[in-house]
């Protein structure tokens, strides 16, 4: 996306474009999700913005809306098709760090770690959950050998997030381990392997890091092989 | 004291979770949606009058934006985000399109200008989101001077940022960009604070 469109984002999230800027912003989110993604967390806090404003209602305003609600017919929600073309959208434009926009099919690998199975759906909702996370935050690095790697990282949901891109398969018995840095030596978070999921990784605790390294199939009790990826925040 | 329900957007699964809550109004649960009215109802009303300003108008446009959570709570998207969110972003948005379409109608006639209503210092104390507040308070004297200004003209005070840009005589370029340095920084911050 360009820096000039990508510049809107917060004018967006506080209702501060004019109608025009605003429908074509709008035709701009419908293709960028890491840019959906970024303004949800920028509404959601300046939603945060709104609560704090918050008086009580005129009492009578209660009756009239909940008559209003009962005579008025509720939309039906959007068709599954739709959905599932959103998550498929939103899921693998999250790889897409800093929003470089990779073209599917060169290699965007989706990795999970072994010890969690989560059907898509699910994971796109655990993604989705992270997101909107009040504390949610982004934090992007380069994958060493090529492609780039973006931790989404909440302390509220003591989880993670770890989606990288342009990596190729493990070699022969080896595998992508995945550690959690800055709490003392560093711990094991589970093995990853090429999937067409990102990794959820749970109890962070008080790390502020994650590695990901290549290490024997059968597992390392310390991070030994070669550094593929890190990615630090602050406490 | 427990913050109000308004005030921590995130308590799931309960009772007073508006996405529990949300879930069933599109359900057509009537009861549900009376529920949600409780919880979200202070949070609009109060957002819409900090924005429109005048008390009769609010409560028009707080009714049109609860009303539309009714009609619409099917098509509301747990993937964008939290419940509470998208109320307040719906409120939102329809306070400043109300000011918007007031003001064009208000510049036609040349009608002299509404003095400032009260200042963020001076809402009203109730014990309800006063923890919220404070923090919202507190968080926001974190930013810098033009970050405060440029969040709070346009979110509070209903303007367009090239509006705000003028008002701060100020580049759009620095206000876009401090727009979002600014929300990104609260967001840490209110984070870290609750």
């Amino acid at each position: 996306m360009t820096d000039a469109v990508h510049g809107l984002a917060g004018p967006y999230a506080l209702d501060a474009l004019g109608p025009d800027e605003r429908r074509d912003f709008e035709r701009h989110l419908d293709g960028c999700a890491v840019c959906a993604a970024e303004v949800g967390e920028l509404a959601a806090t300046a939603a945060r913005l709104g609560a704090a404003a918050a008086r009580p209602a005129p009492p009578a305003l209660r009756d009239r809306v909940l008559a209003e609600a009962a005579r008025t017919r509720q939309a039906p929600p959007r068709l599954p098709a739709a959905r599932a073309r959103r998550l498929r959208r939103i899921v693998p434009a999250l790889a897409a760090a800093a929003c470089l926009v990779l073209a599917t099919g060169l290699g965007v690998g989706w990795y999970q770690a072994d010890r969690r199975a989560e059907h898509a759906e699910a994971s796109s909702h655990m993604m989705a959950d992270m997101m909107s996370a009040p504390d949610a935050r982004t934090v992007a690095g380069s994958v060493t050998t090529g492609g780039h790697g973006m931790v989404v990282v909440s302390r509220d949901r003591d989880a993670a997030v770890v989606m990288l891109s342009g990596l190729d398969k493990a070699p022969a018995g080896r595998t992508y381990a995945v550690w959690l840095m800055g709490d003392g030596a560093p711990r094991p978070a589970g093995r990853m392997r090429v999937a067409d999921k990102p990794a959820m990784i749970h109890g962070l605790g008080r790390a502020t890091g994650i590695g990901v390294t290549v290490e024997p199939m059968d597992g390392s009790a310390e991070p030994a092989g070669p550094e593929i990826f890190t990615a630090h925040w602050t406490g | 004291m427990r913050p109000s329900p308004a005030a921590s957007p995130r308590r799931p699964g309960g009772a007073g979770d508006p996405a529990a809550l949300l879930a069933r109004t599109a359900r057509g649960d009537e009861d549900a949606f009376a529920q949600l009215y409780d919880l979200v109802s202070g949070p609009v009303y109060g957002l819409v009058l900090r924005v429109v300003r005048d008390p009769a108008q609010a409560e028009e446009v707080a009714q049109e934006v609860l009303v539309e959570v009714w009609r619409t709570a099917a098509r509301y998207d747990a993937e964008r985000g939290g419940a509470l969110a998208w109320i307040m972003t719906l409120a939102h948005r329809r306070a400043v399109d109300r000011v918007r379409s007031a003001q064009a109608a208000a510049d036609r006639e040349e009608r002299a200008h509404r003095a400032d209503g009260p200042a963020f210092d001076a809402v009203s104390e109730e014990v309800e989101g006063r923890l919220e507040r404070e923090r919202v308070r507190r968080c926001l004297d974190g930013l810098t001077e033009i970050q405060r200004e440029s969040v709070t003209l346009a979110y509070y005070g209903g303007h367009t940022y090239r509006e705000v840009a003028e008002l701060l005589g100020t580049s759009l370029g620095t206000v876009k960009t401090r727009m979002r340095d600014g929300l990104i920084r609260l967001r840490d911050c209110l984070g870290a604070g609750s």
